[in-house]
């Protein structure tokens, strides 16, 4: 290992990145634009909800679930109609102009409350996690209005006082950013480094490298170093942008994200060198990368929280890096300092770069040499 | 004028391109596929076995009761903690998604005034778990309601509401997972395999060579986007079969306009790889835009987990630009609902303007490209 030919060698692979000016919009803006847009737009909260009551006008207490609905900030389209007829009911579902439907009994609600007698409630389910949101709102909203009208039907004797503790408004960005700043680190170290290796073999200058006095661990590092450094960038602009941008908290330790960045920047250029032996030419490539990136993104907890995955098949997401990976930053940045499942995670991670590099570094070896 | 010898030749010509790399083309019908059988069966949208604390300062028959409908409820695995120097412990370790505590008074304030107060602790780190430990957990206390109401023997709270789901009335996560996860798949695929056609061209540089004929911009874009438009057309007809036989997905629509709707959204997205592959003739850059314009927004901005009606107004409009968000929606109501077609006529004409506009931009751009 020569200290001089590396840097030598470093230094052309950032000549040939940045030669195109839209390497650098790729590498760099793409992230931080991403992390913007995703931090900006998506909220778990519900909002927007299509809300129609079917009840006479007259009725006092369809009004008042109206008014409380219009007050809370859930809704969207609050309309009331005075009719009862099934066919309008079910118009108004399959146009798309309601999704959801409360339906009060022939007298008004106030009668069947009084009888105890059941309100009807239709939720469009064709997008199933959203249904259930829904009905929690509107539950929480009709029971209120009831409670009001008649305070001893409703009476909870276990009463439930949930806090959400690290983020007590439950935001979004505080959740988002470190699964995003995790996300495209690794897609984009991923990618541009297996490419960049298959470009080497689709061109023939790979041969050019390997008959110049350059041993093959230093080809090794000439090739993942510079992607290892870009990709501790963007993890720093990311993760940047969200403290200041967004004001999602840091209560950890810069180091901790610096060690947990580099151990699984590891992992996605070991990964990307493994698909490189195997791919020919930079399109066979990218089809590898997508054969990873796929699933490792849906099984990290970041889309669906790991518990939803089927427990026989669970184990898959005890060996998907992104997993640890994206924990590890919202412990960092939402909980602090908790130094033994930062560790515990940190060495599992090492494990799986470990193993894969070792397999992936021999591999390359023995087909450079 | 558009001449449909070279659109075949063109397409004759990346056909053989894909046939000699049979590793690209197998994967690339096959994958998709693997994808959506695999996450159709495995995730499931009620989740079991978490693992809770709960902390009985009270200790008695009324809190033992509480803990045994947590029990029997079969969500949850519970650990008992004895003191409140585990609470600390607990809490300081960070690592438990939800601890209960039970008041000290818990039993006697139920009889005497009707009303026991738990603290329910959640971690709020993860915002989809804790959305659905809450409910979970509501569910819990309504049911404990009953149990000790009748003890007690007052009155409790009726469910006074009654849900009905339509369309998928058990909620039934296949239903919910597999037609979303296989627009974003199919698009993906016909972004990323396109993405890399015309910059591979330039980089090896037989661009030169195709320039040197009369073949115009346009007939080169059609010719390569017929030989993947088939390749994808193939693979929603698998993962169609497979959603109606494997998953038993009902198909209430026409199929008729399942199969119009994927023609434009297919042509669409191959279109958008040809541009992506035009704009930045390089198949390094190439392959990062592909990725970062069809992996993370096509997961975030579709609809597929995070609602579209949830977002702030600008972004509702942004999310417009991309086709998949339509594509979201006509699939979903196609086939859950039996639905009137003036419902998508606002998808459908998104997506058709979205291609229209793809194509034309490509061969504008490569119009320019091409002339000297």
């Amino acid at each position: 290992m020569r200290i001089r030919i590396l840097k030598g060698f470093i230094k052309k692979e950032f000549i040939q990145i940045f030669r195109d000016k839209k390497m650098i919009v790729a590498l760099f803006f793409l992230p931080i634009i991403q992390t913007i847009m995703f931090g900006l737009a998506l909220t778990s909260e519900v909002k927007n909800i299509k809300f129609v009551i079917f009840a006479k006008p007259s009725d006092y207490i369809a009004n008042k679930i109206q008014s409380k609905a219009v007050s809370s900030r859930w809704f969207k389209y609050i309309d009331d109609i005075d009719s009862t007829d099934f066919s309008i009911i079910e118009k108004t579902i399959i146009s798309k102009k309601a999704e959801a439907l409360l339906i009060a009994p022939k007298e008004n609600l106030a009668n069947a409350i009084e009888k105890e007698k059941p309100i009807q409630l239709l939720i469009d389910a064709t997008n199933a996690v959203r249904a259930r949101q829904v009905e929690t709102y509107i539950k929480a909203i009709t029971t209120d209005v009831i409670k009001k009208y008649k305070p001893n039907l409703i009476n909870n004797i276990v009463n439930l006082d949930i806090r959400a503790l690290y983020n007590h408004t439950l935001d979004t960005a505080p959740f988002m950013i470190p699964a995003i700043t995790v996300m495209s680190t690794f897609i984009v170290t991923m990618l541009i480094c297996c490419m960049s290796i298959t470009k080497e073999k689709e061109q023939g200058t790979i041969e050019k490298l390997i008959s110049s006095p350059i041993t093959s661990s230093e080809i090794i590092l000439g090739k993942t170093l510079p992607y290892a450094i870009i990709g501790i960038l963007i993890i720093c602009f990311i993760v940047f942008i969200g403290v200041f941008a967004f004001k999602v908290p840091f209560r950890g330790c810069f180091w901790q994200i610096f060690i947990t960045g580099l151990l699984f920047i590891w992992t996605a250029l070991s990964f990307a060198m493994l698909i490189s032996i195997v791919a020919s030419n930079q399109q066979q490539a990218m089809i590898g990368c997508f054969i990873i990136l796929l699933p490792a993104i849906l099984l990290s907890g970041i889309l669906f929280p790991v518990e939803n995955i089927s427990q026989n098949i669970r184990w898959i997401c005890y060996i998907n890096p992104l997993m640890y990976a994206v924990n590890n930053l919202r412990n960092i940045m939402l909980k602090g300092k908790d130094l033994v499942l930062f560790w515990q995670h940190c060495y599992l991670l090492f494990l799986i770069a470990l193993i894969v590099s070792t397999f992936s570094v021999k591999k390359f070896k023995s087909t450079l040499n | 004028m558009i001449s449909k010898t070279s659109i075949k030749a063109i397409a004759f010509k990346e056909y053989k391109h894909i046939t000699r790399d049979p590793f690209t083309m197998i994967i690339a019908l096959i994958m998709p596929l693997i994808l959506v059988l695999l996450f159709g069966f495995i995730v499931d949208l009620d989740y079991k076995h978490i693992k809770i604390d709960i902390q009985d300062n009270n200790n008695s028959q009324m809190s033992r009761r509480f803990i045994d409908i947590l029990k029997s409820c079969q969500y949850f695995k519970i650990n008992k903690l004895n003191s409140m120097l585990e609470i600390e412990n607990k809490i300081n370790k960070n690592n438990t998604p939800a601890m209960l505590i039970i008041e000290k008074n818990f039993d006697k304030n139920i009889v005497r005034r009707n009303s026991g107060k738990i603290q329910l602790l959640l971690d709020g780190s993860d915002n989809a778990k804790t959305g659905i430990l809450t409910s979970y957990f509501t569910g819990i206390a309504s049911s404990a309601n009953k149990i000790y109401a009748k003890q007690l023997n007052t009155q409790y709270n009726k469910e006074l509401i009654r849900t009905r789901f339509l369309f998928n009335t058990e909620l039934n996560s296949k239903w919910f997972v597999v037609p979303g996860l296989s627009t974003i798949v199919i698009g993906l695929i016909a972004i990323i395999l396109t993405s890399l056609t015309i910059a591979k061209e330039w980089e090896n540089g037989s661009m030169e060579l195709l320039l040197s004929t009369h073949v115009k911009s346009i007939e080169i874009v059609i010719g390569k986007i017929i030989p993947y438009f088939i390749l994808n057309m193939l693979n929603i007809l698998m993962i169609f079969i497979i959603s109606l036989l494997v998953f038993k997905i009902p198909f209430e629509s026409s199929f008729f306009i399942y199969s119009i709707a994927c023609v434009i959204y297919v042509t669409g997205a191959l279109a958008l790889g040809i541009f992506i592959s035009v704009v930045t003739r390089q198949q390094q850059a190439a392959v990062q835009f592909a990725f970062a314009v069809g992996l993370l927004p096509s997961f975030l901005f579709s609809g597929f987990i995070f609602s579209i009606e949830n977002m702030p107004s600008l972004f509702r409009y942004f999310t417009a630009l991309f086709p998949q968000r339509w594509f979201m929606e006509i699939s979903r109501t196609l086939f859950l609902s039996k639905t009137n077609l003036k419902v998508l006529l606002v998808p459908f004409l998104a997506i058709i303007i979205f291609a229209i506009f793809v194509i034309i931009l490509a061969n504008i751009k490569f119009k320019t490209d091409m002339e000297p």
